[in-house]
Formats: structure tokens, C-alpha cells, sequence
């Protein structure tokens, strides 16, 4: 008898009704699914809680000295650095760390990192949901995304910040797909305001455009959010052009002229890093935006019908392109193309070696930074990034050829 | 307003059949190919032998470049009649780096014979009654590069395939001239030519003859510092004979020769014959690169062909520049004897599948 009630119990399924009258069903296992994969991402981030990279010791350990000896909080952000180039908002995270009495500096960064992964990780689940409707697949992908190695490393190891772009980025797609275009660019603009890798997908949002899923005005929403971001140092009493010329700074990228790629698995693996470090790395630039200039007309040009899958492609596939060519790209400049593959393996099963080869190569250069060692040469997985980059481009054809033979009756 | 503005990027002109998004594409891809040639152009090779650092011969390789990139496109249309894949063709001419790093960086004047072969395969490609003329840009080419000469037996065979109109044969005499007046004219730094100058100042510059010079060749797996005579004697021999043998297999058996068949043989010919030809140097790969990606536009589904041809194409290209190469070239030499015969094997499956239909 009690075996029974048991067992309906966990058979049971639940409703949640939705605000437009839809209903989210799931059961017991569901639950339990849910609170064992949250537990064990808990789990493997308070074992690497006390990790200490090297840019922690040698840039943000002073950073945070520095924001605590200026007071801390929004005091903290007058402070003067000799060196620094990260945006006020991720700033004031860190001034708010500096005087937070519990707790030490490491561990309270890499905790708002932490949040973060599960942000990410819920939109992602919601994103899944959203394309298969199915509650086990989409809590599998937020469990997979929680554990995924580069996403732990990025933030409970080396306490790196990516993540916080990473997930209003995955949260603004999450809104695209779900046909809400102010939310959508609410959100990169936010994505914007921490991390000027944000940019790596704006193609996307040009093709999302063109095709008519956001209007020009909706763009105004990203340096409307950079400036909302920076009032926390207006009202310490910084000055506007310099908290807005953070990014020109960074863009310049005068620290980072020492290799071309800094173990990153792109290009300049190929031809090497160590060499004509001035001239490939301006050609590199060129080089980038004409391979965008390519794929954003390649897909503008032709009419078909835009799916979910296939802007999930793209902004993989151009988010790869750029940082496939570009120079002085770091180890975790991928962190967005992982994320999203994880999002499109769970849409298209088929396509589950997509993360793995993705994770595997950006995986290489946490392992060097990190472990300072890596199994196979870096340029192994540069052949991975560039045959998931062809396996990207070869199914948005197919599916862009397929789509405009529905909706035009033709295909090229 | 945005509706607008986005139908009119892509809304195409009644007479032109081009929407103004094309334009873009096309102005685009000539800025960044402009910008990426001006970024390279000051490059100083400190551990290569040599490179050329005049000025004229670079904006004339650069001008020949765009020419290219213009032919690329028009051959792209000629062989698909897809006018996006041919956009996408020039813009991709405009900034494939094996041009780039050879006039841009190197300051060597291959885009001029490539610009020669490029249109005379494209009067190949034309309906018309145009082989001679298309024979006459063809020996050009030969004068300028020998290179030329790798996609030779195509020429030979499209001959044969074609029931002339005229006396098509006396076209041959073209190639014939070229390949005489480039050994009268190619007397090394005494050439009065600049290119042949520069070729003959680079081949000074080589220090010990060697039977490949960082070209991903057989030579990279058996060593290119042994049996140099005998190897380089032998082989130039066997590959004379080997293409000998194909053309008149050829000649014998390809009845019918369409447009995709001149480019698929002309790239694998522009493979196979300095995979196994000695004394090859760095830029022996340009005409397969370049072919490559016409394959690529024709069989979109092997577009990877192209990525790869160009990669392994440039890998040959960084190893001069650099000195040494970052990767083993014994290994690129390797990926590159597999995707030859890949491309073999692939090509010849297809030909049985339209054989079964």
C-alpha cells in the first residue's frame, strides 16, 4: 500500500499555469532532478573554493586593497588605479566585496560569479523549454551548464567574471526567441555595461534586424544600460568621459600586444602566435570583419524564415568567427559560445558532440592558464574549433535552404 | 520605418537585378581587403632570406589582386549562375590571405599570373567559340609563372572533349611561346623583367638547393636535403611521365567535359603536380588555393575543401616569413596528400552516382 503511494507520488505530475494560460507540467523526478544537480554544482564549486589563479594574486587582490584603503562602495570607486579595465558596475561589485566583513575578497568574488552561473543556467533551462517544451531536457541542460568544466573554472577557480556578460547575453536571447525585443536588448545592454565582449554577438542582433525581430529603436536600450551602469561612479564623483572610455581603453589593447593569441584556439595557432605581432594583429582585425561582413550578408541577403534553431546557429557561429580571427583573444573568450552550444545541443540531440568538441577546445586554454599544461598541442583544438565552426555554417545553410523552400516554394 | 529600410537593403533593382545590400557587401569587402593589404604592407622579415620591399611592384600586384577577386566572382556566376554566390566569391578573393601575404607582405607578383590563368579559364568557361583566345591569356600566364603550366592537361582535354569550329590547335602555340620566352626572359637578377628580378633575387637568396622550399610536398616526409640531384632528377621525370600518362587516359576517356569538370580537374592537376614535383617553393599552392575555392562555391556541401586548401596553402606561405614552421610541415604535407585523395575518391563516387542516374 505505501509502496504504491510512493510510487504514485513520484509518477504524480504537477501543473504550473502560465500567464498566458499554458500550463508547465513536471513531476516528483523532476524535482528531485532539479535539487540533486543544483546540490552537486553547489558541491564542485565549494571544493574549488580556494583556487587562487594568478590574476587573482597579481591583479584583483590589489584591486580590491585598493577599493577598501578609498573607503569601498561607492566611496571606493574614486579610487586611483595604475591599472585597470574593468567597467564601474563589475567595479562596484568589487568595492562592495572590499568591505563586506564576512567572508574573504576570493571567496565572495567568485560567489557572485557563482549566482551567475545559475542565472545563466536557468536561462538556459527556459530557453530549452521554450524550444522542446519538455521539463527533464531543459533541467539537463541547466544541469549540464553547471557543470560544464569551463563554466566551473571560469568562475569557481580562476573567480573571472564572464559569466555575468555570459548570462544577461543568454538571457536576451532567451527573450529574442521568446518575441520580446525590449527585454532581449535590456539585457545585452546590461551585458554590455560589464564586458565590452558583449560585441562578439551584436552581429546577431543586426541580422535580427534585418529580418525585422528588433526595431533600431530597441538598440537605444544598450548604451541607455552602459549608462545606468555607470552611475554608481557618477555619483562618486568620477568623471563621465573617463567611466565611458573604458571600453576605447580596452579596445586599444596595449597590454595584450604580447601574442596574438593568448592560448586561445583560434588562427593564430595555426600560422603562430609569437610573430609579426603588430602587423597580423591589425590584419586580423580586417580579416574579422570581413568574414563577418560575409556571413551577416550570407545570411541577411536571402529571404527564408528565421527559427529559434537557426539564431541559435548564428550566434554561435558569428560569435566563433569573430573571436576566431581576432588577435590578443584569451583563454575564456569562448565562455558565450559554450553556453549557447550547451542550449543548442538540448534543441538538436543530434548535434551533442557540438559542446563536447567546443568545451574541449576552449577547455585547453583554462587548462595551460590554470594547470599550466594542456594534453595536445593548442593547434589540435583549433581544428575542433574550426570543424564545429563548418558544422555551424554547413546546418545554418541547409536550414536557411530548407526554410526559404517552405516559405518561397524554392530553394537555391 | 524599419521595414522599410531593411526591404529597400535587400529589395533588388528592376534592370540590374542588384540590391543595394550587394553594393555594400562589394564597397565592404574591397574596404577590408584594401585595409588588410595596408596593415601587412610594412611587415619586415627578419628570419626570411629574402623579401621584396618595392613599392611599384606591390600596388601592381595589389591592382592585379583585385582583378581577381573581380574574376573570382565572374567565374563564381559562370559555374553556379547564382549571383549571391558570386558576391560572396569576390569578397572572399578580396581577402583570401594567400593573396594578401604574397604581393601585401612578400612583395611577390604571383596575383599577375594567376590573374591570367583566372581569366583564361573563365573564357574557357564561356559558351562561346573563344578557346584560342582563351590559350593566348593562357600562355601569358606561363610566361609570368611556370606554375601555370600544373593545370596544363585540362586544356589539352578540353580540346579533345570539343568538336572545333576553327583551327582551335594552332592556339597551342601560345602556351608553347610563353613557356620559351619565360626561360629566355628568366635570367635571374639579370632579368630585364622586375618580377623575373625578384623571382631570381629570392632564388640567390636560398643558400643550399633543396628539393621543396617549405612546400607541404612528398619531399617534407622523405627530407628535402637528401638525394637532391637524384631525387630532383628522378622525380621530374616520373611526374613528366605520370601526367603524360593521365592526359592520354584523358584524352581516351573523358568524352564530355563540363564546367565543373574544368575546375575539379584543374584543382586536383594544381594539387597532385607540386605535391610530387621537386624544388617547389612556398607559393606553389596559390593556383590550388584559389581553384579551391571555386570547387567550394560548385560542391557547397565540400566547402571545407577550400578552408583547408588555403590553410595548408598559407601554412607553406608563414613558414617562409617565420623561418621555420609553426607546424610540422611533414604533417601538413600529410593532410594535404589525404585531401587529394579524398577529393579523388569523392569526385569519382559522384561521377558513378550520375553514371547510375
Amino acid at each position: 500500500m505505501l509502496d504504491k503511494a510512493i510510487q504514485n507520488g513520484f509518477n504524480k505530475e504537477l501543473h504550473i499555469k502560465t500567464k498566458k494560460g499554458g500550463t508547465i507540467a513536471f513531476g516528483i523526478y523532476d524535482i528531485l532532478l532539479f535539487l540533486c544537480v543544483t546540490f552537486t554544482a553547489l558541491m564542485v564549486r565549494y571544493a574549488l573554493r580556494n583556487v587562487v589563479a594568478d590574476d587573482y594574486t597579481i591583479f584583483f587582490e590589489p584591486w580590491v586593497a585598493t577599493l577598501r584603503e578609498a573607503g569601498g562602495g561607492i566611496r571606493g570607486l574614486n579610487a586611483h588605479f595604475d591599472y585597470v579595465d574593468y567597467t564601474t558596475p563589475y567595479l562596484f561589485i568589487l568595492s562592495c566585496i572590499s568591505i563586506c566583513p564576512f567572508l574573504n575578497s576570493l571567496f565572495l568574488m567568485k560567489l557572485v560569479s557563482v549566482l551567475f552561473d545559475f542565472s545563466a543556467a536557468v536561462a538556459v533551462m527556459f530557453l530549452v523549454y521554450h524550444e522542446k517544451k519538455n521539463t527533464t531536457l531543459s533541467i539537463a541542460a541547466y544541469g549540464c551548464l553547471l557543470l560544464a568544466p569551463t563554466i566551473v573554472a571560469n568562475s569557481s577557480m580562476w573567480a573571472q567574471c564572464d559569466i555575468i556578460f555570459t548570462s544577461f547575453v543568454m538571457w536576451s536571447v532567451y527573450f529574442i526567441l521568446k518575441d520580446k525585443p525590449v527585454c532581449a536588448m535590456i539585457f545585452y545592454g546590461a551585458a554590455f555595461a560589464f564586458k565590452l565582449q558583449t560585441f562578439f554577438v551584436l552581429p546577431l542582433f543586426v541580422i535580427l534586424w534585418m529580418k525585422g525581430r528588433v526595431k533600431a529603436k530597441h538598440f537605444l536600450f544598450v548604451p541607455l544600460m552602459y549608462l545606468v551602469g555607470i552611475i554608481p561612479g557618477l555619483i562618486a564623483g568620477q568623471n563621465f568621459l573617463d567611466l565611458i572610455g573604458v571600453y576605447v581603453m580596452q579596445a586599444d589593447g596595449k597590454m595584450d600586444i604580447y601574442a596574438l593569441s593568448h592560448k586561445f584556439p583560434n588562427i593564430y595557432q595555426l600560422v603562430g602566435t609569437d610573430t609579426f605581432l603588430i602587423e597580423y594583429a591589425d590584419a586580423g582585425v580586417w580579416l574579422a570583419l570581413g568574414a563577418l561582413m560575409i556571413l551577416m550578408y550570407t545570411f541577411a541577403r536571402k529571404q527564408y524564415e528565421l527559427t529559434d534553431g537557426l539564431i541559435l546557429q548564428m550566434a554561435m557561429l558569428l560569435t566563433m568567427t569573430v573571436v576566431f580571427f581576432l588577435p590578443h583573444m584569451h583563454e575564456r573568450y569562448a565562455v558565450l559560445v559554450d553556453v549557447l552550444a550547451i542550449a543548442y545541443a538540448f534543441c538538436r540531440p543530434r548535434k551533442f558532440y557540438i559542446p563536447v568538441l567546443m568545451i574541449l577546445s576552449s577547455f585547453a586554454g583554462y587548462s595551460i592558464y590554470l594547470a599550466k599544461q594542456t594534453i595536445l598541442p593548442m593547434c589540435v583544438y583549433t581544428l575542433f574549433f574550426v570543424y564545429v565552426m563548418f558544422v555551424l555554417g554547413t546546418d545554418i545553410y541547409r536550414e536557411m535552404n530548407g526554410n526559404s523552400a517552405v516559405t518561397t516554394g524554392t530553394a537555391e | 520605418m524599419d521595414e522599410k529600410f531593411t526591404g529597400w537593403l535587400v529589395r533588388e533593382h528592376k534592370i540590374t537585378k542588384i540590391a543595394p545590400i550587394d553594393y555594400l557587401l562589394l564597397a565592404g569587402t574591397f574596404a577590408a581587403g584594401v585595409m588588410l593589404r595596408a596593415q601587412v604592407w610594412g611587415a619586415v622579415f627578419e628570419n626570411a632570406a629574402y623579401q621584396n620591399t618595392v613599392l611599384t611592384m606591390k600596388i601592381v600586384s595589389a591592382i592585379f589582386e583585385i582583378l581577381v577577386a573581380v574574376l573570382t566572382g565572374l567565374i563564381v556566376h559562370r559555374l553556379t549562375g547564382h549571383k549571391i554566390r558570386s558576391f560572396l566569391a569576390y569578397g572572399i578573393g578580396m581577402m583570401l590571405p594567400v593573396l594578401v601575404a604574397g604581393s601585401a607582405m612578400w612583395g611577390m607578383g604571383d596575383a599577375v599570373y594567376l590573374f591570367f590563368v583566372l581569366f583564361s579559364l573563365f573564357l574557357l568557361l564561356t559558351d562561346g567559340n573563344v578557346f584560342v583566345l582563351s590559350l593566348v591569356f593562357y600562355g601569358m600566364a606561363v610566361f609570368f609563372n611556370i606554375y601555370a603550366l600544373f593545370i596544363f592537361p585540362v586544356y589539352i582535354w578540353y580540346y579533345f572533349t570539343k568538336k572545333p569550329e576553327r583551327n582551335w590547335v594552332s592556339g597551342f602555340l601560345a602556351p608553347a611561346l610563353g613557356i620559351i620566352l619565360h626561360f629566355v626572359m628568366d635570367r635571374g637578377e639579370a632579368s630585364a623583367f622586375i618580377l623575373f628580378r625578384e623571382e631570381g633575387k629570392l632564388a640567390a637568396s636560398r643558400g643550399s638547393v633543396l628539393l621543396s622550399y617549405h612546400y607541404p610536398n612528398l619531399y617534407q616526409l622523405v627530407g628535402a636535403d637528401a638525394f637532391v640531384h637524384e631525387y630532383g632528377t628522378g622525380f621530374r621525370y616520373v611526374v613528366l611521365g605520370a601526367v603524360a600518362i593521365a592526359t592520354i587516359l584523358g584524352m581516351r576517356f573523358i568524352k564530355e567535359m563540363t564546367k565543373e569538370d574544368i575546375v575539379r580537374y584543374s584543382l586536383l592537376f594544381s594539387i597532385a603536380i607540386p605535391w610530387f614535383l621537386p624544388f617547389m617553393d612556398e607559393r606553389a599552392g596559390l593556383l590550388a588555393a584559389v581553384l579551391s575555392v571555386f570547387y567550394g562555391f560548385t560542391r557547397l556541401k565540400r566547402f571545407y575543401v577550400a578552408i583547408l586548401q588555403v590553410t595548408i596553402t598559407y601554412l607553406a606561405y608563414a613558414a617562409y616569413f617565420r623561418g621555420d614552421s609553426f607546424l610540422p610541415l611533414s604533417v601538413i604535407a600529410l593532410v594535404q596528400l589525404i585531401l587529394f585523395l579524398y577529393l579523388v575518391w569523392a569526385e569519382a563516387t559522384e561521377n558513378d552516382r550520375l553514371c547510375e542516374k
